[in-house]
Protein backbone atom coordinates (compact mmCIF):
# COMPACT_ATOMS: atom_id res chain seq x y z
CA UNK A 1 0.00 0.00 0.00
CA UNK A 2 1.62 3.73 -1.07
CA UNK A 3 1.49 6.57 0.98
CA UNK A 4 -0.30 8.27 -1.70
CA UNK A 5 -3.97 7.73 -0.27
CA UNK A 6 -5.45 8.21 -3.66
CA UNK A 7 -8.43 5.75 -3.25
CA UNK A 8 -9.53 5.20 -6.76
CA UNK A 9 -8.81 1.49 -8.10
CA UNK A 10 -6.67 0.89 -4.73
CA UNK A 11 -9.91 -0.18 -2.81
CA UNK A 12 -12.19 -1.48 -6.30
CA UNK A 13 -15.48 -0.68 -5.21
CA UNK A 14 -14.38 1.66 -2.22
CA UNK A 15 -12.93 4.32 -4.91
CA UNK A 16 -16.87 4.47 -6.66
CA UNK A 17 -18.38 4.66 -3.22
CA UNK A 18 -16.36 7.33 -2.18
CA UNK A 19 -17.10 8.98 -5.32
CA UNK A 20 -20.78 8.36 -5.15
CA UNK A 21 -20.44 10.25 -1.75
CA UNK A 22 -18.08 13.16 -2.58
CA UNK A 23 -20.86 13.19 -5.75
CA UNK A 24 -23.85 13.70 -2.86
CA UNK A 25 -21.91 16.08 -0.95
CA UNK A 26 -21.14 18.19 -3.96
CA UNK A 27 -17.51 18.18 -3.58
CA UNK A 28 -16.88 16.59 -7.34
CA UNK A 29 -15.79 19.45 -9.30
CA UNK A 30 -18.25 20.41 -12.50
CA UNK A 31 -17.13 18.54 -14.99
CA UNK A 32 -16.25 15.56 -13.12
CA UNK A 33 -19.71 15.63 -11.83
CA UNK A 34 -21.25 16.18 -14.97
CA UNK A 35 -19.56 12.93 -16.17
CA UNK A 36 -20.40 10.95 -13.03
CA UNK A 37 -23.97 12.17 -13.23
CA UNK A 38 -24.11 10.12 -16.76
CA UNK A 39 -22.59 7.03 -15.40
CA UNK A 40 -25.20 7.18 -12.28
CA UNK A 41 -28.03 6.84 -15.19
CA UNK A 42 -26.25 4.31 -17.36
CA UNK A 43 -25.36 2.31 -14.18
CA UNK A 44 -27.70 0.81 -11.53
CA UNK A 45 -25.37 0.21 -9.01
CA UNK A 46 -23.84 3.10 -9.23
CA UNK A 47 -27.12 4.92 -8.90
CA UNK A 48 -27.66 2.70 -5.61
CA UNK A 49 -24.41 3.05 -4.44
CA UNK A 50 -25.96 7.34 -4.75
CA UNK A 51 -29.02 6.22 -3.16
CA UNK A 52 -27.77 4.93 -0.26
CA UNK A 53 -25.28 7.73 0.77
CA UNK A 54 -28.17 10.40 -0.27
CA UNK A 55 -30.59 8.26 1.90
CA UNK A 56 -28.14 7.76 4.52
CA UNK A 57 -26.47 11.61 5.09
CA UNK A 58 -29.96 12.93 4.69
CA UNK A 59 -30.38 11.98 8.73
CA UNK A 60 -28.25 15.27 9.02
CA UNK A 61 -31.59 17.19 7.34
CA UNK A 62 -32.52 17.58 10.85
CA UNK A 63 -29.29 20.21 11.47
CA UNK A 64 -30.77 22.77 9.10
CA UNK A 65 -32.79 25.40 11.38
CA UNK A 66 -36.29 26.36 9.57
CA UNK A 67 -36.71 29.79 9.15
CA UNK A 68 -40.10 31.41 8.01
CA UNK A 69 -39.31 33.25 4.19
CA UNK A 70 -40.47 36.72 3.51
CA UNK A 71 -44.58 37.07 3.11
CA UNK A 72 -44.17 37.62 -0.26
CA UNK A 73 -42.56 35.13 -1.69
CA UNK A 74 -45.36 32.64 -2.20
CA UNK A 75 -46.87 35.51 -4.48
CA UNK A 76 -43.19 35.64 -6.06
CA UNK A 77 -43.08 31.77 -7.09
CA UNK A 78 -46.49 32.41 -8.58
CA UNK A 79 -45.59 35.09 -10.87
CA UNK A 80 -42.62 33.42 -11.90
CA UNK A 81 -44.57 30.08 -12.95
CA UNK A 82 -47.57 31.51 -13.93
CA UNK A 83 -47.33 35.15 -14.97
CA UNK A 84 -49.83 37.99 -13.83
CA UNK A 85 -50.50 38.87 -10.36
CA UNK A 86 -52.33 36.52 -8.79
CA UNK A 87 -55.47 38.46 -6.64
CA UNK A 88 -58.43 36.75 -6.41
CA UNK A 89 -61.79 37.89 -8.00
CA UNK A 90 -63.73 39.87 -4.99
CA UNK A 91 -66.57 40.49 -6.27
CA UNK A 92 -67.09 43.17 -3.64
CA UNK A 93 -64.00 45.13 -4.21
CA UNK A 94 -64.77 44.88 -8.20
CA UNK A 95 -67.72 46.74 -7.97
CA UNK A 96 -66.43 49.14 -5.36
CA UNK A 97 -63.86 50.23 -8.07
CA UNK A 98 -67.07 51.24 -10.02
CA UNK A 99 -66.13 54.46 -10.16
CA UNK A 100 -63.25 54.20 -11.13
CA UNK A 101 -64.47 52.51 -14.50
CA UNK A 102 -66.84 55.03 -15.32
CA UNK A 103 -64.45 57.80 -15.45
CA UNK A 104 -62.23 54.84 -17.88
CA UNK A 105 -65.46 54.37 -19.92
CA UNK A 106 -64.15 56.66 -22.60
CA UNK A 107 -60.77 55.25 -22.72
CA UNK A 108 -62.30 52.07 -23.14
CA UNK A 109 -64.32 53.31 -25.90
CA UNK A 110 -60.82 54.19 -27.34
CA UNK A 111 -59.41 51.19 -26.93
CA UNK A 112 -62.24 49.22 -28.27
CA UNK A 113 -62.85 51.76 -31.55
CA UNK A 114 -58.86 51.00 -32.17
CA UNK A 115 -59.39 47.88 -31.84
CA UNK A 116 -61.62 47.49 -34.46
CA UNK A 117 -59.39 49.89 -36.55
CA UNK A 118 -56.74 47.34 -36.68
CA UNK A 119 -58.97 44.43 -37.53
CA UNK A 120 -58.97 43.07 -33.92
CA UNK A 121 -62.61 43.56 -33.69
CA UNK A 122 -64.61 42.68 -36.87
CA UNK A 123 -66.51 45.53 -38.26
CA UNK A 124 -69.51 43.98 -38.77
CA UNK A 125 -69.84 43.75 -35.23
CA UNK A 126 -70.71 47.45 -35.01
CA UNK A 127 -72.92 47.42 -37.95
CA UNK A 128 -75.98 45.14 -37.13
CA UNK A 129 -78.78 45.64 -38.65
CA UNK A 130 -80.51 47.11 -35.61
CA UNK A 131 -80.55 50.17 -34.11
CA UNK A 132 -80.07 49.12 -30.61
CA UNK A 133 -77.15 50.50 -28.68
CA UNK A 134 -74.44 48.48 -28.31
CA UNK A 135 -72.20 48.01 -25.38
CA UNK A 136 -68.65 47.88 -25.69
CA UNK A 137 -66.07 47.13 -22.75
CA UNK A 138 -61.99 47.55 -21.87
CA UNK A 139 -61.34 44.89 -19.73
CA UNK A 140 -58.08 44.92 -17.81
CA UNK A 141 -57.04 44.72 -14.00
CA UNK A 142 -54.06 46.11 -12.13
CA UNK A 143 -50.88 43.80 -11.89
CA UNK A 144 -52.04 42.12 -14.89
CA UNK A 145 -50.85 42.46 -18.58
CA UNK A 146 -54.39 41.02 -19.79
CA UNK A 147 -56.30 43.36 -21.99
CA UNK A 148 -59.53 42.34 -23.88
CA UNK A 149 -62.19 44.13 -25.19
CA UNK A 150 -65.63 42.59 -25.54
CA UNK A 151 -68.55 44.08 -27.72
CA UNK A 152 -72.00 43.52 -27.10
CA UNK A 153 -74.71 43.27 -29.84
CA UNK A 154 -77.99 42.84 -28.97
CA UNK A 155 -79.30 42.56 -31.72
CA UNK A 156 -77.11 38.94 -32.63
CA UNK A 157 -77.38 37.88 -28.83
CA UNK A 158 -73.24 37.71 -29.19
CA UNK A 159 -70.58 39.36 -27.10
CA UNK A 160 -67.39 39.10 -29.23
CA UNK A 161 -64.40 39.38 -27.75
CA UNK A 162 -60.84 39.58 -28.81
CA UNK A 163 -57.46 39.41 -26.66
CA UNK A 164 -55.49 42.27 -26.97
CA UNK A 165 -52.47 41.50 -24.45
CA UNK A 166 -51.65 38.16 -22.04
CA UNK A 167 -51.49 35.01 -22.97
CA UNK A 168 -52.48 31.60 -21.11
CA UNK A 169 -50.23 28.18 -21.38
CA UNK A 170 -50.50 24.19 -21.19
CA UNK A 171 -51.46 24.61 -17.45
CA UNK A 172 -54.30 27.70 -17.69
CA UNK A 173 -57.69 29.05 -19.39
CA UNK A 174 -59.02 32.50 -19.14
CA UNK A 175 -62.70 31.92 -18.57
CA UNK A 176 -65.57 34.34 -18.76
CA UNK A 177 -67.73 35.68 -16.16
CA UNK A 178 -70.80 38.20 -15.97
CA UNK A 179 -71.12 39.64 -12.37
CA UNK A 180 -74.66 41.17 -11.56
CA UNK A 181 -74.70 43.63 -8.03
CA UNK A 182 -75.03 40.82 -5.12
CA UNK A 183 -75.36 37.86 -7.67
CA UNK A 184 -72.54 35.64 -7.76
CA UNK A 185 -70.41 35.26 -10.78
CA UNK A 186 -72.38 33.38 -13.96
CA UNK A 187 -69.47 31.81 -16.51
CA UNK A 188 -69.73 32.43 -20.08
CA UNK A 189 -66.86 30.01 -20.78
CA UNK A 190 -63.75 30.00 -21.75
CA UNK A 191 -62.06 32.88 -24.41
CA UNK A 192 -59.30 32.30 -26.26
CA UNK A 193 -56.29 34.71 -25.25
CA UNK A 194 -54.89 36.18 -28.53
CA UNK A 195 -57.80 35.79 -30.87
CA UNK A 196 -61.19 36.99 -31.62
CA UNK A 197 -64.15 34.68 -29.62
CA UNK A 198 -67.83 35.04 -30.00
CA UNK A 199 -70.01 34.01 -27.32
CA UNK A 200 -73.79 32.73 -27.36
CA UNK A 201 -75.31 34.59 -24.54
CA UNK A 202 -78.52 33.28 -22.68
CA UNK A 203 -81.64 35.71 -21.95
CA UNK A 204 -80.67 35.89 -18.73
CA UNK A 205 -77.30 37.09 -19.78
CA UNK A 206 -78.73 39.03 -21.95
CA UNK A 207 -80.86 41.07 -19.42
CA UNK A 208 -77.67 41.23 -17.07
CA UNK A 209 -75.45 42.67 -19.66
CA UNK A 210 -78.43 45.29 -20.92
CA UNK A 211 -78.93 46.14 -16.84
CA UNK A 212 -74.93 47.35 -16.16
CA UNK A 213 -73.45 43.72 -15.18
CA UNK A 214 -69.71 43.51 -14.83
CA UNK A 215 -67.55 41.01 -16.81
CA UNK A 216 -64.50 39.58 -16.07
CA UNK A 217 -61.76 37.20 -16.78
CA UNK A 218 -60.32 34.65 -14.38
CA UNK A 219 -57.15 32.52 -14.82
CA UNK A 220 -58.81 29.02 -14.29
CA UNK A 221 -56.67 25.66 -14.96
CA UNK A 222 -56.80 24.17 -18.25
CA UNK A 223 -60.60 23.50 -19.29
CA UNK A 224 -61.96 26.19 -16.85
CA UNK A 225 -63.47 25.93 -13.66
CA UNK A 226 -64.68 22.37 -12.54
CA UNK A 227 -67.56 23.32 -10.67
CA UNK A 228 -69.10 26.98 -12.46
CA UNK A 229 -67.37 29.32 -9.71
CA UNK A 230 -64.74 31.27 -10.13
CA UNK A 231 -61.52 29.79 -8.41
CA UNK A 232 -58.27 31.81 -9.93
CA UNK A 233 -56.85 35.02 -9.67
CA UNK A 234 -58.53 37.89 -11.78
CA UNK A 235 -56.92 38.84 -14.91
CA UNK A 236 -59.02 41.61 -16.43
CA UNK A 237 -62.46 43.30 -15.90
CA UNK A 238 -64.69 45.88 -16.94
CA UNK A 239 -68.35 47.35 -17.03
CA UNK A 240 -69.66 47.89 -20.78
CA UNK A 241 -70.81 51.12 -21.67
CA UNK A 242 -73.09 51.92 -24.21
CA UNK A 243 -72.25 53.47 -27.72
CA UNK B 1 -45.81 16.89 9.64
CA UNK B 2 -46.97 13.70 8.01
CA UNK B 3 -44.61 12.20 5.53
CA UNK B 4 -47.90 10.72 3.60
CA UNK B 5 -49.56 14.15 3.29
CA UNK B 6 -45.89 15.72 1.60
CA UNK B 7 -45.73 12.60 -0.77
CA UNK B 8 -49.27 13.17 -1.44
CA UNK B 9 -48.92 17.04 -1.94
CA UNK B 10 -45.71 16.31 -4.65
CA UNK B 11 -47.49 13.79 -6.48
CA UNK B 12 -50.86 16.18 -7.00
CA UNK B 13 -48.19 18.80 -7.57
CA UNK B 14 -47.08 17.05 -10.46
CA UNK B 15 -50.48 16.46 -11.68
CA UNK B 16 -50.25 20.81 -12.05
CA UNK B 17 -52.52 21.04 -8.50
CA UNK B 18 -51.80 24.37 -7.72
CA UNK B 19 -53.63 23.85 -4.41
CA UNK B 20 -51.65 21.28 -3.60
CA UNK B 21 -48.55 23.26 -4.48
CA UNK B 22 -49.42 26.19 -2.21
CA UNK B 23 -50.03 23.69 0.52
CA UNK B 24 -46.52 21.81 0.32
CA UNK B 25 -45.23 25.42 0.18
CA UNK B 26 -46.87 26.19 3.65
CA UNK B 27 -45.51 22.96 4.89
CA UNK B 28 -41.95 22.98 4.08
CA UNK B 29 -40.98 26.21 2.66
CA UNK B 30 -39.19 27.18 6.17
CA UNK B 31 -36.91 23.92 6.27
CA UNK B 32 -36.03 24.64 2.91
CA UNK B 33 -35.29 28.48 3.56
CA UNK B 34 -33.28 27.57 6.25
CA UNK B 35 -30.79 25.22 3.71
CA UNK B 36 -31.00 28.41 1.74
CA UNK B 37 -29.77 30.55 4.28
CA UNK B 38 -27.18 28.47 5.66
CA UNK B 39 -25.94 27.19 2.36
CA UNK B 40 -26.08 31.03 0.66
CA UNK B 41 -25.19 32.94 4.31
CA UNK B 42 -26.89 35.91 2.53
CA UNK B 43 -30.14 36.72 3.07
CA UNK B 44 -31.49 37.81 -0.37
CA UNK B 45 -29.51 35.06 -2.26
CA UNK B 46 -31.32 32.59 -0.16
CA UNK B 47 -34.53 34.54 -0.94
CA UNK B 48 -33.67 34.51 -4.81
CA UNK B 49 -32.64 31.05 -4.25
CA UNK B 50 -36.25 29.55 -2.37
CA UNK B 51 -38.17 30.48 -5.12
CA UNK B 52 -35.80 29.07 -7.69
CA UNK B 53 -36.22 26.08 -5.59
CA UNK B 54 -40.42 25.95 -5.71
CA UNK B 55 -40.30 26.70 -9.12
CA UNK B 56 -38.00 23.48 -9.72
CA UNK B 57 -40.45 21.67 -7.73
CA UNK B 58 -43.61 22.41 -9.31
CA UNK B 59 -41.52 21.39 -12.51
CA UNK B 60 -39.86 18.33 -11.41
CA UNK B 61 -42.59 16.66 -9.15
CA UNK B 62 -43.64 14.25 -11.87
CA UNK B 63 -40.30 12.80 -11.35
CA UNK B 64 -40.52 12.21 -7.94
CA UNK B 65 -42.20 8.59 -7.01
CA UNK B 66 -42.61 7.10 -3.95
CA UNK B 67 -38.65 5.69 -4.73
CA UNK B 68 -35.58 5.19 -2.47
CA UNK B 69 -36.16 9.21 -0.87
CA UNK B 70 -38.39 10.31 1.82
CA UNK B 71 -40.24 13.33 0.19
CA UNK B 72 -38.53 16.15 2.58
CA UNK B 73 -35.48 14.83 2.08
CA UNK B 74 -36.41 14.64 -1.87
CA UNK B 75 -37.31 18.56 -1.32
CA UNK B 76 -33.90 18.79 0.52
CA UNK B 77 -32.27 17.42 -2.23
CA UNK B 78 -33.40 19.68 -4.41
CA UNK B 79 -32.85 22.52 -2.52
CA UNK B 80 -29.33 21.88 -1.34
CA UNK B 81 -28.30 21.05 -4.94
CA UNK B 82 -30.17 24.34 -5.54
CA UNK B 83 -27.79 25.90 -3.37
CA UNK B 84 -24.36 24.55 -4.46
CA UNK B 85 -24.98 25.61 -7.86
CA UNK B 86 -25.60 28.82 -6.55
CA UNK B 87 -22.21 28.93 -4.63
CA UNK B 88 -20.36 27.62 -7.18
CA UNK B 89 -22.04 29.91 -10.21
CA UNK B 90 -23.22 27.44 -12.27
CA UNK B 91 -25.76 27.71 -14.94
CA UNK B 92 -27.91 24.69 -16.71
CA UNK B 93 -25.42 22.07 -16.66
CA UNK B 94 -26.05 21.55 -13.18
CA UNK B 95 -30.23 21.09 -13.35
CA UNK B 96 -29.49 17.82 -15.02
CA UNK B 97 -27.18 16.36 -12.21
CA UNK B 98 -30.15 16.49 -10.09
CA UNK B 99 -31.82 14.01 -12.64
CA UNK B 100 -29.59 11.59 -11.46
CA UNK B 101 -30.95 11.23 -7.60
CA UNK B 102 -34.51 10.63 -9.66
CA UNK B 103 -33.34 7.37 -11.59
CA UNK B 104 -35.21 4.54 -9.38
CA UNK B 105 -33.15 1.71 -7.93
CA UNK B 106 -33.11 -1.13 -10.48
CA UNK B 107 -29.70 -2.63 -9.49
CA UNK B 108 -28.67 -4.40 -6.20
CA UNK B 109 -30.01 -2.40 -3.03
CA UNK B 110 -28.09 -2.16 0.02
CA UNK B 111 -30.89 -2.87 2.58
CA UNK B 112 -29.84 0.26 4.48
CA UNK B 113 -31.02 2.21 1.97
CA UNK B 114 -34.56 2.15 2.74
CA UNK B 115 -34.99 5.19 5.30
CA UNK B 116 -36.36 4.27 8.75
CA UNK B 117 -34.27 0.74 8.71
CA UNK B 118 -34.14 0.28 12.29
CA UNK B 119 -31.42 -2.31 11.95
CA UNK B 120 -28.86 0.06 10.22
CA UNK B 121 -26.61 2.29 11.98
CA UNK B 122 -27.04 6.25 11.93
CA UNK B 123 -24.76 8.90 10.22
CA UNK B 124 -24.64 10.71 13.64
CA UNK B 125 -23.74 7.37 15.34
CA UNK B 126 -20.77 6.34 12.72
CA UNK B 127 -19.64 10.58 12.76
CA UNK B 128 -18.80 9.94 16.24
CA UNK B 129 -16.15 7.13 15.05
CA UNK B 130 -14.06 9.10 13.75
CA UNK B 131 -11.78 12.38 14.71
CA UNK B 132 -13.73 15.53 15.20
CA UNK B 133 -12.10 17.12 12.86
CA UNK B 134 -13.22 14.70 10.15
CA UNK B 135 -16.42 14.62 11.14
CA UNK B 136 -16.89 18.48 11.04
CA UNK B 137 -15.68 17.87 7.14
CA UNK B 138 -18.11 15.77 6.24
CA UNK B 139 -20.67 17.81 8.33
CA UNK B 140 -19.21 20.83 6.69
CA UNK B 141 -19.87 19.96 3.20
CA UNK B 142 -23.31 18.50 3.47
CA UNK B 143 -24.63 21.47 5.91
CA UNK B 144 -22.72 24.46 4.82
CA UNK B 145 -21.79 23.42 1.31
CA UNK B 146 -18.31 23.81 1.44
CA UNK B 147 -15.70 22.92 -1.39
CA UNK B 148 -12.70 20.91 -0.96
CA UNK B 149 -10.71 24.27 -0.84
CA UNK B 150 -12.86 25.68 1.49
CA UNK B 151 -12.48 22.54 4.23
CA UNK B 152 -9.15 23.08 3.14
CA UNK B 153 -8.46 26.56 4.56
CA UNK B 154 -11.18 26.17 7.64
CA UNK B 155 -8.49 22.86 8.78
CA UNK B 156 -5.62 24.53 7.71
CA UNK B 157 -4.17 21.97 5.71
CA UNK B 158 -3.55 21.71 1.12
CA UNK B 159 -6.06 20.34 -0.26
CA UNK B 160 -5.05 16.96 -1.35
CA UNK B 161 -4.40 16.26 2.33
CA UNK B 162 -7.96 17.46 2.41
CA UNK B 163 -8.82 15.41 -0.59
CA UNK B 164 -7.29 12.31 1.37
CA UNK B 165 -8.48 12.80 4.61
CA UNK B 166 -12.27 13.02 3.32
CA UNK B 167 -12.15 9.80 0.73
CA UNK B 168 -10.46 7.75 3.71
CA UNK B 169 -13.22 9.27 6.03
CA UNK B 170 -16.23 8.12 3.67
CA UNK B 171 -15.08 4.91 3.21
CA UNK B 172 -15.03 4.30 7.14
CA UNK B 173 -18.41 5.33 7.18
CA UNK B 174 -19.29 3.05 4.65
CA UNK B 175 -17.71 0.14 6.35
CA UNK B 176 -19.39 1.41 9.96
CA UNK B 177 -23.05 2.28 8.26
CA UNK B 178 -22.71 -1.15 6.55
CA UNK B 179 -22.71 -3.16 9.60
Amino acid sequence: MTGDADTDGMFGDGGDSARAAEYVLGLLPEAEAGAFAARIVAEPALAAEVAFWQSRLSALDAEFEPAAPPARTYAAIERRLFGARQSPLNVNRLWGSLGLWRGLAAAGLAVALLAVGIGVVAPDIWHGTSDLPRLVASLQADGSDVRFVAVYDPSRAELALAGLSGSTNDQSDFELWFIEKDKKPVSLGLVAAAERTIVGLTPEARRALAEGALLAITREQKGGSPDGAPHGPLVAAGQPVQI
Amino acid sequence: MATADIASLIARTALKDRAAFSALYQLTSAKLFGVCLRILRERSEAEDAVQEIYVKVWQRADRFAAGPYSPMSWLIAVARNHCLDRLRGRRAPAADLDAAYDIPDEGPTPEQTTLGSETARSIEGCLETLETARADAVRGAYLDGQSYAELAETHNVPLNTMRTWLRRSLIKLKECLSQ
